[in-house]
């Protein structure tokens, strides 16, 4: 009896076997990389807004606080945006005419909000507090990158699930001293440029922040951290303000980041991520 | 398919119209044989014993058929067999529908989950032009207002998010409720969002514009300037407002002949609206008796929330000395369930029950009635009562909001007995004796007199909730023109010439007299969604 296939169906079948396997495969990596990719997550993308505001001028050209127009952003989860008066109290005076500025004039005039479009727009069922980040040692550019160096403003990170847990499940290589969360150019201790640290007097009841100093002059060598200030009164200073101010008692050099973010975890008393293990803290 | 048929089958003998009949037929034939002269064969010939024979010719072993007419096999039969399950014949027989039902729910299934992969649509911001200054976004405001209820307002101090109110709780600063509310309460917001709410003026069910209203209205008390606004008629639930008060009296100066009527489904007829409003103690009490008064359940009892309160408190504290609750009562209720002692009687003993402890306790002028008592009941007398007179001036005596008013009065009587009047019963405000009953009878004694020229409901439904033997429909349709302000098109609003969307307490400026005669401020927390009006602006 013939053969009914030819001796190439051979691998002609173990070639189909694989390529279907392949196929899966690949399937499987394009939807994986697609989910992640600037086209979902809208990383990088800088959508059209009313009036194309640039922070790179406004903060680093002009030297703007970032909570100038974002006032809320330690009392409450939601940062805010700028009122149309924010922008007002300046351009009432300058740029005037200008044509760019329009739909803000246009917004003051028939007092209608300048509709701009969410750029970090977190999916509904996230719950986010800024606050609680900016008071425990996030700074902005943790998350919104070098804001002060973006003409246009756009998202530098996924904001994706797994970029929250990826600092949640290690909070120590983000952490810097509150004192330092609007610095955009804030960057790790090195040898080099070590930081200092004291707590003073941590005690229940008192925002954990506000016990510790860091600072990123050796205390040893500035005035005021080392000075005995019950023994020397500054002119000025009623013996309340000096009881008041406590003696820093001792500074711990930090050369590396590694070692300054277990140390702000344990004195800003930041959650491990054993602690945060409920869904229910970020999906309400 | 009822089988009640099944003894009425004779109508199926005259030829077969109704596959009901066939049906009813199948679930039993009761019937006797059939004049079979009127029963055809599938061939079409009359049904003879000689086709029946003829048919059954040949064939062997058992066989049953339900009825005759299975026997003729006529195909008006064969239909209605296949039709015994109409509804569900079809999803059952026509094999396309079920599979793609199957095929679809297995598809939504499998892909349910990439719901979840859809890329977010881009949202908008729309920032202030100029942001209130006591606005933080994200951080809730609270204001304080009040809820008009009709035993009494209850104080609150409302959650608002970007002057938006989401949470009514109690106001905890208030005396009278210390930050305490009640289903009722709680309620009230989802009244406000209700999409359901009335957001436009109607003229005989049509859309029309509050102005219009108006216009009209103005014009009739222009009219009754002279006449003194005669026919005239307010209809309106009971007045907590002091406001609304006042309003009233000013208008009753200038328009004497009109007349006011305040109706309360819930209250009418009860000591509690015939002015009767006792505070009751429960602090200082060690002994409390609920004679058919449910305070412990829910807002609908004058002055629950400072009873539920204090009650609770003593029971928290048991080192402070628990009080002792005793209850009598015809229902089961949680103040019976939380009762040391409780008692069931029907509601018709209890006026008896009450005078006969009043007499225990030698309350004057009050006689034992001859009522034959059970010896449990005689025991539970004698027992409340020693007790009772063992903490004359620390007890309390509470009467039920539904009894027959002779129990309001006795539990008076007794609380006076005891020396407990001004220590746990003390009795405030000056009570306006509102017979609501007679009232709501004299007005539609009126309208059925044709005496009604305008009838105004003021958040009020009396065409649902008006006694039905006053018959209020009938009389409110011979009123020339009939009023109704209310949150919703209800039962009134449809019947009414005029609706008028009500504003909810929360879009509005009001004040309101709580049960223990504390005032509050109703203040709004958001501008009316819809074009509403107040109560006030009736009364101008």
């Amino acid at each position: 009896m013939a053969q009914i296939f030819d001796r190439s169906s051979n691998s002609l079948a173990r070639m189909s076997l694989i390529l279907t396997g392949l196929i899966v495969i690949a399937l499987g990596v394009t939807l994986d990389s697609l989910q992640r990719s600037p086209w979902v997550t809208r990383q990088g993308q800088r959508p059209d807004q009313p009036v194309p505001f640039s922070h790179k001028h406004h903060v680093q050209g002009l030297g703007l606080q970032c909570q100038y127009c974002h006032v809320s952003v330690e009392k409450s989860s939601y940062a805010g945006i700028p009122p149309t008066k924010t922008c007002m109290n300046c351009h009432a005076q300058i740029w005037t005419n200008a044509a760019l500025l329009e739909p803000v004039r246009h917004s003051w005039a028939t007092n209608e909000s300048i509709v701009w479009t969410k750029v970090h727009d977190l999916p509904d069922y996230v719950y986010f507090n800024h606050s609680i980040h900016v008071n425990k040692g996030l700074g902005c550019a943790s998350c919104h990158g070098r804001v002060d160096l973006m003409p246009l403003m756009y998202q530098q990170n996924t904001l994706q699930m797994e970029w929250c847990l990826n600092c949640h499940r290690d909070p120590a290589k983000n952490l810097r001293p509150v004192s330092q969360i609007y610095n955009m150019a804030w960057t790790a201790p090195t040898t080099d440029k070590p930081v200092w640290c004291s707590v003073n007097g941590e005690k229940t009841g008192t925002p954990t922040a506000q016990t510790v100093d860091c600072q990123t002059q050796e205390p040893g060598k500035t005035d005021v951290a080392s000075l005995d200030l019950n023994a020397v009164k500054l002119p000025g200073m009623s013996s309340q303000m000096t009881a008041a101010m406590p003696v820093p008692v001792s500074y711990t050099k930090f050369t590396s980041q590694r070692d300054l973010g277990n140390f702000l975890i344990d004195h800003y008393k930041i959650r491990k991520p054993n602690e945060l293990a409920s869904c229910e803290v970020c999906h309400r | 398919m009822s089988s009640d048929n099944g003894n009425g089958m004779m109508k199926h003998t005259s030829g077969v119209e109704t596959p009901e009949a066939f049906v009813a037929l199948n679930a039993g034939d009761k019937s006797p044989a059939h004049p079979n002269a009127e029963l055809m064969t599938a061939s079409g010939e009359p049904m003879t014993l000689a086709a029946v024979r003829k048919s059954l010719e040949g064939k062997r072993g058992k066989r049953y058929w339900r009825s005759i007419d299975e026997l003729a096999g006529t195909p008006e039969f064969a239909e209605a067999v296949a039709k015994e399950f109409p509804d569900a014949a079809a999803e059952w027989v026509d094999p396309v529908s079920r599979r793609g039902f199957l095929k679809l729910m297995g598809a939504s299934m499998a892909l349910a989950g990439l719901a979840g992969c859809t890329k977010q649509p881009d949202e908008p911001i729309y920032p202030y032009v100029k942001q209130p200054e006591d606005l933080v976004l994200g951080k809730s405001n609270y204001f304080a207002t009040a809820h008009p209820f009709p035993t009494g307002g209850i104080p609150l101090l409302v959650k608002s998010d970007a002057f938006r109110p989401i949470k009514v709780d109690g106001n905890p600063d208030h005396p009278y409720n210390l930050g305490s509310s009640d289903v009722f309460t709680q309620g009230t917001l989802l009244d406000l969002y209700d999409p359901d709410r009335s957001q436009h003026a109607l003229l005989r069910g049509t859309a029309t514009e509050y102005v219009d209203f108006f216009e009209a209205y103005r014009e009739r008390l222009i009219a009754g300037k002279a006449d003194g606004g005669e026919g005239i008629y307010f209809l309106s639930t009971s007045i907590t407002s002091p406001t609304l008060q006042r309003q009233w009296s000013e208008a009753q100066k200038a328009y004497p002949k009109a007349k006011l009527v305040q109706y309360d489904p819930a209250l009418a007829g009860t000591a509690f609206a015939s002015g009767l409003n006792p505070q009751f103690s429960l602090e200082s009490a060690d002994v409390i008796v609920s004679l058919d008064a449910d305070f412990l359940s829910g807002a609908a009892y004058p002055g629950f929330h400072k009873l539920v309160r204090e009650y609770a408190a003593r029971r928290k504290n048991p080192e402070g000395g628990m009080n002792r609750l005793y209850a009598i009562e015809s229902s089961p209720t949680t103040t019976g369930l939380k009762a040391e002692h409780r008692l069931g009687l029907r509601a018709s003993e209890i006026p008896a029950f009450a005078a006969a402890l009043a007499n225990a306790v030698g309350a004057s002028g009050v006689s034992a009635p001859s009522y034959s008592w059970t010896a449990e009941q005689t025991k539970y007398l004698n027992a409340l009562a020693k007790d009772l007179k063992a903490n004359a001036g620390k007890s309390v005596v509470i009467p039920g909001l539904y009894q027959d008013p002779s129990v309001a009065a006795l539990a008076a009587a007794i609380n006076q007995a005891l020396g407990n009047a001004g220590k746990t019963v003390t009795t405030t405000g000056s009570a306006v004796f509102v017979d609501q009953i007679a009232d709501l009878k004299s007005l539609v004694a009126d309208l059925n007199a044709g005496k009604v020229d305008w009838l105004v409901m003021l958040n009020s439904n009396p065409v649902y909730d008006a006694p039905a033997d006053l018959n209020f429909l009938s009389a409110m349709l011979k009123a020339k023109t009939s009023v109704h302000l209310g949150s919703h098109v209800d039962e009134t609003g449809l019947e009414a010439i005029w609706h008028v969307p009500a504003a909810h307490y929360l879009e509005s400026w009001s004040d309101v007299r709580s049960y223990d005669g504390t005032v509050s401020i109703i203040q709004p927390l958001i501008e009316p969604l819809y074009g509403t009006r107040l109560t006030h602006s009736f009364r101008r």
